[in-house]
Order: C-alpha cells, then sequence, then structure tokens
C-alpha cells in the first residue's frame, strides 16, 4: 500500500497517496561517465591515504562509535541539542490526520522547498477539494519518518493536479541600514550542485 | 559563491552578495549513558575479497559458496574494522584495477531510464559572476502563479556591500514590492538563459522577490528546477 498524506479539514478527513516529483522523471537526467581505453564503465572506489589499501565500491560503512570503540545503533542514540536539553523525536506523520491552515502565496517565498510530492487522492473530501481547487494554498506540518524535527508542507492544486512542497524556512531577516556589514559568506555554502538536466 | 551583479530597472548595475538560508540549529548524539558518540567512516571490505573479485578468483557460484562455507574468503581480518581515514577517490576497472588515463563522457538519460546519447564530456561554465551583471528582464509575474507552477527549491538573500548598493537593492526590493510580483530573472543579454552558479552546477529559473519595512528590506532570489508537473509515466 502506498504511503499516504492524510490532511483533516472543516472536521473530514481526505488521504492522498504520495509520489516524490524529482527532476529526473521529468526531464530525464545526465551523468558524467568515466570509461577505460575500451570505453566500458569505471567505477569508483577509494584508496586510503598512505595508497596501501584499496577499497571497492560500497566498501564502508558510516557507524557511531563511543570512546571504546564500540558500536552504537541507531535506536541507543539520543540527541541533544545545544543548550544540552535532549531533543525529542517526532513521528512520522504518515498514515495519520494533520490540520491544515489556509496560507497566503507570499508563504511560500518564506521557505525553500526542496522535496515535492505529486498527490493522487485516495479520499478526498469534497470540501477540501473545492478549497484546492479555488486556488488556496494550505499548510500543514510533515515528518516522512520518525526524526528530530519535521518540516512545513504546502498543498497545491494547479491543472496538472495536487502536490506537496515539503521544505525549512530561509531565515531571512530585513536588512537595515544601521545593521553592521554582512558577515562573510560561508565558503561551506557553495551549491552542492552537480551537472544536471534542465528546463531549458 | 559571494555574490554576482545586477541591474535594476534604471538600467543600473551594481555588485551585491548574497546568503543562502540559515541552516536548522543541529544536534549531537549520546548513548545511552550519556556519553557521546562519534561518527567514524569503517572499512568493511577490501580489494580482492568483494564478490566480482571472490568471483572471478572462484570461477563459479558453487565454488564460492562453498568457500564461504568453509572459511571467511570475503573478510580481509587485518583491515575490516579500521577506520577508512582520509581517502583518496580513484576510479577502477570493471576488473578492479585503478584506472590511470581515464575518458569522461556525458550520458544523457530519458525520464524511462533510456540512455539517449552519450559523448565527450564538455564542462559547462557558470552563467552567474561579478562581471556579467543579470539583466532586468522587466517580466513580472504574480507570486501566486510562480508558487503554484514551480518549486522554489533554493534561496538567496541579495545584501548589499556598502551605502549605495544598500539603496541600490531597497530600490529595487520597493519596485518589487509596490507591484506585488516577482521578477523573472535569467541570465544572457535578454535574460532569459539559466542561471548556472558554478562550472557544471544545475540550471535554474530564477524569480526576485522584494519587501520593505520602513527603512529596511529584503530581496530574495528564489531558484527553480523543477516545475509541477506530472511525469509522463504519472500521466
Amino acid at each position: 500500500m502506498a504511503r499516504q498524506i492524510v490532511l483533516s479539514f472543516a472536521g473530514a478527513e481526505s488521504s492522498f497517496d504520495i509520489a516524490r516529483l524529482s527532476r529526473d522523471r521529468l526531464y530525464g537526467r545526465k551523468r558524467r561517465l568515466v570509461v577505460d581505453e575500451e570505453g566500458n564503465t569505471c567505477q569508483s572506489g577509494l584508496l586510503t591515504e598512505d595508497g596501501s589499501t584499496l577499497l571497492p565500491p560500497s566498501s564502508t560503512a558510516d557507524l557511531y562509535l563511543d570512546d571504546d570503540f564500540d558500536v552504537v545503533e541507531r535506536r541507543e542514540l539520543r540527541a541533544i541539542a545545544a543548550d544540552g536539553e535532549e531533543v525529542d523525536t517526532i513521528s512520522s506523520t504518515l498514515g495519520r490526520p494533520v490540520e491544515v491552515t489556509e496560507v497566503e502565496p507570499g508563504r511560500l517565498l518564506e521557505y525553500a522547498t526542496p522535496t515535492v510530492y505529486l498527490l493522487d487522492p485516495a479520499q478526498l473530501d469534497p470540501a477540501l477539494q473545492a478549497k484546492l481547487e479555488s486556488g488556496a494554498i494550505l499548510e500543514t506540518r510533515f515528518n516522512y519518518r520518525d526524526s528530530y524535527a519535521d518540516q512545513a508542507c504546502f498543498v497545491i492544486h494547479n491543472d496538472n493536479g495536487f502536490f506537496a512542497l515539503v521544505g525549512s524556512p530561509t531565515g531571512f531577516e530585513f536588512l537595515r541600514p544601521e545593521a553592521p556589514p554582512p558577515p562573510p559568506p560561508d565558503e561551506e555554502e557553495e551549491l552542492d550542485d552537480d551537472l544536471d538536466f534542465g528546463m531549458f | 559563491m559571494a555574490g554576482f551583479a545586477i541591474f535594476d530597472s534604471r538600467n543600473r548595475d551594481a555588485k551585491v552578495e548574497v546568503a543562502s538560508p540559515t541552516r536548522p540549529a543541529r544536534h549531537f548524539f549520546v548513548n545511552e549513558a550519556g556519553v557521546k558518540v562519534k561518527a567514524h567512516r569503517l572499512i568493511k571490505c577490501t580489494e580482492g575479497h568483494d564478490h566480482p573479485a571472490l568471483a572471478r578468483q572462484f570461477g563459479d557460484a558453487e565454488e564460492l559458496a562453498a568457500a564461504l562455507v568453509a572459511g571467511d574468503p570475503e573478510i580481509d581480518l587485518e583491515l575490516v574494522g579500521r577506520r577508512a581515514g582520509t581517502v583518496d577517490r580513484v576510479w577502477l576497472r570493471p576488473d578492479g584495477r585503478i584506472l590511470h588515463s581515464a575518458r569522461v563522457l556525458k550520458a544523457v538519460y530519458a525520464p524511462t531510464g533510456d540512455e539517449l546519447s552519450r559523448e565527450d564530456f564538455i564542462d559547462v561554465e557558470a552563467t552567474v559572476d561579478e562581471e556579467s551583471a543579470l539583466p532586468w528582464s522587466g517580466r513580472l509575474l504574480p507570486i501566486d502563479r510562480v508558487v503554484r507552477s514551480f518549486s522554489l527549491v533554493r534561496k538567496l538573500q541579495l545584501r548589499h556591500i556598502n551605502g549605495l548598493t544598500f539603496d541600490f537593492l531597497r530600490d529595487i526590493a520597493k519596485t518589487l514590492a509596490d507591484s506585488g510580483k516577482m521578477l523573472f530573472v535569467g541570465s544572457g543579454a535578454k535574460g532569459t538563459g539559466p542561471l548556472v552558479f558554478q562550472r557544471n552546477g544545475s540550471p535554474y529559473r530564477g524569480f526576485l522577490a522584494g519587501r520593505v519595512d520602513g527603512d529596511g528590506f529584503l530581496l530574495v532570489l528564489h531558484l527553480s528546477n523543477l516545475e509541477l508537473k506530472r511525469p509522463q509515466e504519472a500521466e
């Protein structure tokens, strides 16, 4: 059974099957390939710093270790915030009803929404359908799996169907003339692009 | 990227800085005893002990299976479990040997996954920099139309570098705020080309939106590389 988001609106629930909308599915993709002299596709591997050990693809594992070099399983981990307080786990929102509220289109400009789901109605309440098809944008919370942070989710409708746009607030603030000069850009903030396929 | 140059509606250009969204608060992990733990990359397999190498060594699956039952040929007891430490990326031939002379190709795939073409890779240069100012396209689009047509996947806040650029950017923000619309931003002389921020980077469409609050302003370039459409397979 497909995973679903369940929206609660005006006392009624509607459920949608979700499918991730990716650029690959819309436009296809471009990929860099490395080949040998005969045109055979090569795979990337790793060579340790001293040059003594060659690690084939998928030959490493990322694990959490304590000071005694013992592996700590993920289920045993507890997240601690910078202030020392334990961070609560937030349950997945999939399969359980979440309340929606109507927002203005400008609200979406305060968020970057890199994750988009195509919504296929499984059970659509007429009131919600009418609301969305009239142009309303509805906001709720989204968490694909249990984690330490959920995200904002905006549900919209256009000629192509229903979509859920998931993302985080930008945190941008107004700039003032009396404010100190902005800090130098973070060198790690480069756009982590790779060769990609365009809409152009 | 540190910044780029952009024109305003009066055909004046200026270099400005950009900032990415603030990162969410970070947390660290502890074990059940409250002791901080660290993430490590450990070696789980080495050259000559992975499946392709063992398959070559033992010839057929029956022989390999028998060897796995009889011993541990897949485990390099000297190295498995050690930290990988600093590593360099290398390319490996199909037989596992290091490739010393690589040829780089660009393969294009259809949405179905079918390969359409394969040709020598040529770098795609950035189209956004401090030298070639992004033009004022004059194409103002309703906010509702933009957010309903595109997912705005990245955002860059345009920031001043001195008093003059503060006024310059605030004027742009006010122009856009008064119009209640977003400005389409593209590269090239006509502003119709893709925005590519670094060599071989993704091409984006840009939409500039501005707000003013007293003497302050907020000017954000919203970037999209994803239209809100149904893939053909889903239609």
